[in-house]
């Protein structure tokens, strides 16, 4: 499963070359894709981030009892050339070179770290925090500011910045290139979030390492108990 | 399935973009307006945001207590004839006083013959996509990390090595110009009218441009205007996507036949007016334009003039299509490309300088620009 998710995140996010290629080589257009005509605004690195992000939501998670071969590590290393080649696209796009450096280490650096922390939880516990803060918040936010149909509408602040640590919501500023510039745009919440879920993970595999611990100590006394009783009633 | 989902929903939206901004590439009125602001220091860097059009970055180098007026481009909003609409400013410091009109340039601009402005602009350097080298190593890297998944050292080494060479690949350096020129005249016409193209970012060195047009229109235009030294501000214009078309005025009239003024053209085509293109081969500075280096097919209504005519024009070297295309029918016309490499003909330059107003840049420098002439009625 994870496997095939990885294969069509690489799929997906190969393909925005492809494509640009195709349709800047052929003399028939697909003009959509072609960068004269901008298909998307903002970062082609951006795109790609997007689409690796999305394919976070199916990292197995630390019950996941199998050997797993697609780990973080791994994964990253199959989306590395991908990236290289959006952070080539953007240079020749006229974008400032040390920008789209930071940003596509940015991106990495979060991709990486969701990936680990999500690896780390539980099933219930990453299934629980991908839903609410990395999918649930930017499409609660969404649906109040667009579903509101004014100008001007605003979703509360504190939904604003549970928002704003959502991998996803920060990889889609960077693809439409609404970013604030400088120290802004580094993901400092998505990273943050990242780590204090790395945190519970870590804390809850523990807790329950120990509980685990406890009830094999409770059921070698209640063993031994249960010997030296049936002892004692043999004696 | 949520991985089926999220990797499936992202692919959606690149394409609902992908449909929603197929804009065609049109390019529509100048997207050039000036404020002017007052900055006090301690200030070294400010931004001047005109929303959804764009936005200034400013540099600066403002000392405490030190104050300083100035006068700043920033994009105006597309499709907007006078955009009268103040950027917002978040920088302590710099304070918006007021649109400045441009009155002289729009004056300069109307000024301007319809012969000149609907003649082609140039065109840059199509955009280069991703080489098919690249493809093929990130595919070949791909292979090899699902070959050895579970070794990640060597997986994580191996994709390192793919983004390496990826990124050395695509980033080579292009042996394609930066940007494209082309100087228009009239003959018997004082002055002339000089264009340069660039695609995604352009230099807006010199004096201020007449006019600043981006294609598509309703394209993002960033601005960074570099107000550190003495002299006018370095502006670099960037629209990523877009092409950029800078519209300036030339002081200097036309070159003579008699004589070459401008410096030395690596080939020159003539278009006489009867619409027979003959190719002059090269012209160097200071001496008279010379003949037809292959011989004019003999005019007549007769077929196998015609025939002629075709074979004698498939003969020549190829001349690009925007140059000649759209040209007055009935006028001759000479084209000429000036000698590469080079790196000046920055507006004001090809005034007719002794030794040649083109200037050569450095030995084994990539060229910087590609100069075309053009001059109508000789």
């Amino acid at each position: 499963m994870r496997g095939w998710a990885v294969a069509l995140a690489l799929f997906a996010s190969a393909a925005i070359f492809v494509l640009e290629a195709v349709s800047l080589a052929s003399p028939f257009g697909l003009t959509a894709w072609a960068r004269g005509a901008e298909f998307a605004p903002g970062s082609r690195v951006g795109w790609v981030a997007y689409v690796w992000c999305a394919a976070l939501s199916c990292l197995p998670s630390a019950s996941d009892a199998r050997p797993r071969r697609w780990s973080t590590s791994s994964t990253l290393a199959l989306a590395l050339p991908v990236f290289a080649l959006g952070l080539a696209s953007d240079v020749r796009a006229g974008v400032e070179p040390l920008r789209v450096a930071a940003l596509t280490a940015c991106a990495l650096a979060t991709f990486a770290a969701w990936s680990a922390a999500l690896a780390r939880a539980s099933l219930a516990l990453a299934a629980t925090v991908w839903s609410a803060l990395a999918l649930g918040a930017p499409l609660l936010v969404a649906a109040l500011e667009w579903g509101a149909a004014a100008d001007g509408a605003r979703a509360p602040s504190v939904l604003r910045a549970l928002s704003s640590a959502s991998p996803l919501a920060w990889c889609h500023a960077f693809a439409a290139g609404t970013l604030p510039p400088g120290w802004h745009a580094v993901p400092f919440a998505p990273l943050a979030a990242a780590s204090v879920l790395a945190v519970l993970a870590t804390r809850g595999a523990a807790g329950s390492g120990a509980r685990s611990s406890m009830g094999n100590a409770g059921a070698t006394s209640r063993r031994h108990a249960t010997s030296s009783g049936s002892t004692e009633a043999g004696e | 399935m949520t991985a089926l989902l999220g990797v499936g929903s992202a692919a959606l939206a690149l394409l609902v973009f992908g449909v929603a901004r197929a804009v065609p590439a049109t390019a529509g009125e100048s997207r050039l307006g000036y404020v002017e602001v007052s900055a006090s220091g301690p200030l070294e860097r400010a931004t001047l945001d005109c929303g959804a059009a764009g936005k200034t970055e400013l540099a600066l180098a403002l000392a405490a207590g030190e104050t300083r007026n100035l006068l700043v481009p920033v994009p105006n909003a597309p499709g907007v004839v006078a955009d009268a609409s103040l950027p917002n400013t978040a920088s302590t410091g710099l304070t918006v006083l007021g649109r400045r009109g441009d009155d002289e340039r729009a004056r300069a601009l109307a000024r301007l013959s319809v012969a000149w402005l609907t003649r082609p602009a140039p065109q840059p350097a199509p955009a280069r996509g991703p080489r098919v080298a690249s493809l093929f190593f990130v595919v070949a890297a791909a292979a090899f990390v699902a070959r050895f998944a579970a070794r990640r050292a060597l997986a994580l080494l191996v994709g390192a090595v793919g983004f390496a060479l990826v990124l050395a690949l695509e980033l080579a350096p292009s042996e394609a110009p930066r940007s494209v020129v082309v100087l228009d005249f009239t003959a018997g016409e004082p002055g002339g009218l000089r264009r340069e193209s660039a695609r995604h970012a352009l230099e807006l060195q010199g004096d201020a441009p007449l006019s600043l047009a981006v294609a598509p229109d309703d394209v993002r235009l960033e601005l960074n205007a570099d107000a550190r030294g003495e002299g006018p501000l370095q502006v670099v214009a960037r629209a990523p996507g877009a092409v950029l078309v800078r519209l300036d005025l030339l002081e200097s009239g036309p070159p003579e036949p008699t004589a070459n003024r401008f410096g030395d053209l690596a080939d020159v085509w003539f278009r006489e007016s009867d619409g027979r293109w003959t190719f002059r081969g090269d012209w160097t500075f200071g001496e008279p334009l010379p003949g037809a280096r292959s011989a004019p097919p003999p005019a007549g209504p007769s077929a196998s003039a015609g025939a002629e005519t075709r074979r004698a024009e498939d003969a020549l070297p190829p001349l690009a299509g925007w140059l000649q295309t759209g040209l007055p029918q009935g006028v001759a016309f000479l084209i000429g490309r000036a000698v590469e490499p080079l790196a000046g003909a920055a507006p004001g330059e090809p005034t007719g300088a002794s030794g040649g107003a083109l200037e050569r840049s450095p030995a084994g420098a990539a060229p910087t620009r590609e100069v075309w002439l053009r001059v109508g009625g000789l």
